[in-house]
């Protein structure tokens, strides 16, 4: 039996290290900060009881650096490592290595990253399980001319995707057959050079799908209880960008049916410590299980806020051995919250990154409403990694509250210096097909044209008024980012259309 | 006085005067009544007639940002806006073709001799673990590719040159 952990190594940076620095410090358990080169004045540094360097800037020298990690932890004795999400955060060689070295991984065990993170391995234990999984192949193949004979058993319009994969990498849509071929080799030769393993199968389309996910918790004494979904259809490029909780398309009898489908999941799975099943909703009201994800989701404040429920901190108690102090029966939804993902990227641009100091930066506040950012004014936000700056999320006592909070949130959160994705969550949120509750996967497709702006936009005589008083009045204060402004690129070279192709 | 500004690239004139312890603005066919009161950190308060407005003002190389009711404007005067008008055409008119962000090459899809058209992908970008296709402003053919796979660029470096057709 395992023993309270005593000193944790945080492996991974911006909002979410903050995130897990705070909850080590409310449980009272010291904490260590990793940083890279750029990162030497982050918050999570700033925050953290002590703080190692551990590289330059690629990840891959850093915080992807597990030997780095490793020396770091066993030089400030800690017993733990809580690896956030991304980086190391479902690297099963990893958590493997720690289990090896005698430390904690804050999370489920390595065998279970690893089989959760083959599809096919997946998909083979949730069919064993009694868990729907989507129509398509079992058996996956490296082989191009194997996988398009056996894709002439699969009907209609169906998805290559790799079996290593993620984020969208080796995954192709196949609506016309006579392009089966060639999808089928570009996945292939896509997943080889990002997994170093070529295999992928095929999958059916679902119609009219929405991503749903439940949260789950499972403790160490065979304990396993999920905490309600959240609705994650809307995203771009296969990343998420706006997150709720309940969903609109659960009522509360197909909600209870794939909730109890998510605990057997996590039991067939072997799953400990805070993880995520994955489902495909289909039109219909049929549901399959896409992936389990084996950390601590982006999203998981929505379901803190509607349960009440600390995550991060059940991760630590958890690992520790502690066993879950509530039942299935014990845990209640109250009201509706939303999150939405704060980018430093050009929305009208096709969202290209945007990198430079933040020269202000003005938080929203009021009841209800929580921001977990990485980021202060004056931090220059660089190339390197994630470009999330925040999490905003409200919470309202049903879906319209909470939808109105986050519009007035959206208002007077003000970040100066770079581009952000502020504008587009309003635009969102005040689309029909949001406030009507219609989310799908393909949300971006289908509203585009009311999200989006390219060219000159209207600017209102208000914004006139401003810089004309600001220009009499002189009602700057002297502010003085750490770092030297850098020209961003709209500046330096004018506008710029990237996938439009066309002129200004 | 009178006032020309190019916020977000939308040119206004505005004249102003002070009547007691107002502003009367016009722009274009409009008048406003404005009473306004600069706070120190750097946030302006202003009435036009009784309706309440907050803008958070910085400054920074780039020009002055506002930000007015969840919209962020960036505010550049008359000399700016010649400059900006100059810079624009030497990066984007003659077909050189500059990184609008710092990042790493990893894919170059074209070379020396190719002819492309307006909008076809050049090359990939990962920055901040996004791949982003850089396309052809203009159709022509590829004079240089001033960059390969593996290559960090930055701001404003020339990636690919083109002779327009």
């Amino acid at each position: 039996m395992q023993t309270k952990v005593k000193k944790i190594l945080v492996a991974n940076r911006g909002e979410i290290a903050v995130r897990v620095i705070r909850a080590c410090k409310e449980l009272g358990i010291p904490v260590v900060a990793v940083y890279s080169e750029p990162d030497r004045k982050s918050l999570h540094v700033q925050l953290a009881d002590e703080a190692v360097f551990i590289g330059p800037p690629p990840p891959l020298e850093s915080y992807l650096n597990m030997d780095a990690i490793m020396d770091a932890a066993r030089k400030t004795g800690c017993d733990a490592v809580h690896p956030g999400y991304g980086f190391l955060a479902e690297n099963d060689s990893f958590a493997g290595l720690l289990e090896k070295e005698g430390l904690t991984f804050i999370g489920p065990p390595s065998s279970v990253i690893r089989s959760m993170g083959s599809k096919l391995e997946a998909r083979a234990i949730m069919k064993k399980a009694g868990v729907p999984i989507i129509p398509g192949l079992l058996e996956g193949s490296e082989n191009a001319g194997e996988i398009i004979e056996a894709a002439g058993k699969i009907d209609g319009a169906m998805f290559i995707k790799a079996s290593a994969g993620g984020g969208g990498k080796g995954m192709r849509f196949v609506l016309d057959r006579k392009n089966l071929p060639a999808l089928v080799r570009e996945a292939i030769g896509e997943a080889k050079s990002a997994f170093g393993n070529g295999t992928v199968y095929i999958e059916e389309a679902i119609e009219n799908p929405r991503h749903i996910e439940f949260q789950v918790l499972a403790d160490n004494h065979g304990n396993v209880i999920h905490l309600f979904e959240r609705e994650c259809s809307i995203q771009r490029r296969h990343q998420k960008v706006l997150e709720e909780t309940p969903s609109t398309a659960l009522d509360d009898k197909l909600r209870e049916k794939m909730g109890r489908t998510a605990v057997k999941a996590a039991q067939a799975a072997g799953y400990r410590n805070a993880g995520t099943v994955e489902f495909m909703l289909g039109g219909d009201g049929k549901f399959y299980f896409l992936e389990m994800n084996t950390r601590i989701q982006v999203e998981h404040p929505i379901t803190e806020m509607t349960t009440g429920i600390d995550l991060v901190k059940w991760q630590m108690r958890i690992a520790g051995g502690e066993a879950l102090a509530f039942e299935q029966a014990d845990i209640a939804r109250r009201g509706h919250a939303i999150e939405c993902r704060i980018y430093a990227e050009d929305t009208d641009n096709n969202f290209i990154p945007s990198c430079g100091v933040i020269a202000r930066l003005q938080e929203p506040r009021g009841p209800g409403i929580r921001n977990d950012s990485g980021v202060y004014q004056g931090w220059e936000v660089n190339p390197h990694y994630d470009p999330i700056l925040s999490k905003l999320v409200a919470w309202g006592e049903d879906r319209e509250a909470a939808r109105r909070k986050m519009i007035l949130a959206l208002d007077e959160y003000v970040i100066h210096g770079i581009k952000t994705s502020i504008e587009l969550h309003k635009k969102i949120l005040e689309n029909r097909m949001f406030i009507e509750g219609n989310t799908y996967t393909d949300f971006f497709a289908r509203c585009k044209d009311d999200l989006f702006q390219a060219g000159k936009k209207e600017v209102p005589d208000e914004a006139f008024i401003a810089a004309v008083l600001h220009n009499m009045l002189d009602s700057s204060p002297a502010v003085q980012p750490n770092a030297r402004a850098r020209l961003s690129p709209w500046q330096e070279i004018g506008r710029w259309e990237i996938g439009t192709g066309g002129g200004v | 006085m009178e006032f020309t500004f190019i916020i977000d690239d939308v040119e206004k004139s505005v004249t102003v005067e002070k009547k007691n312890d107002v502003y009367v603005f016009s722009i274009g066919e409009r008048e406003y009544v404005v009473s306004a009161s600069p706070l120190a950190n750097g946030t302006l308060t202003f009435f036009i007639d009784n309706r309440s407005y907050i803008a958070v003002v910085s400054q920074g190389e780039a020009g002055t940002s506002i930000g007015l009711n969840g919209r962020n404007f960036l505010v550049r005067g008359e000399e700016d806006a010649g400059s900006m008008g100059a810079s624009h055409g030497s990066g984007h008119g003659d077909g050189s073709v500059e990184s609008p962000m710092p990042g790493n090459i990893v894919a170059v899809n074209v070379s020396e001799g190719d002819h492309v058209k307006s909008g076809e992908a050049l090359l990939v970008i990962e920055s901040m673990k996004m791949q982003n296709e850089i396309t052809a402003p203009l159709d022509g053919r590829i004079l240089k590719v001033g960059c390969s796979v593996g290559d960090q660029v930055n701001f404003g470096d020339v990636l690919v040159e083109i002779e327009p057709a």
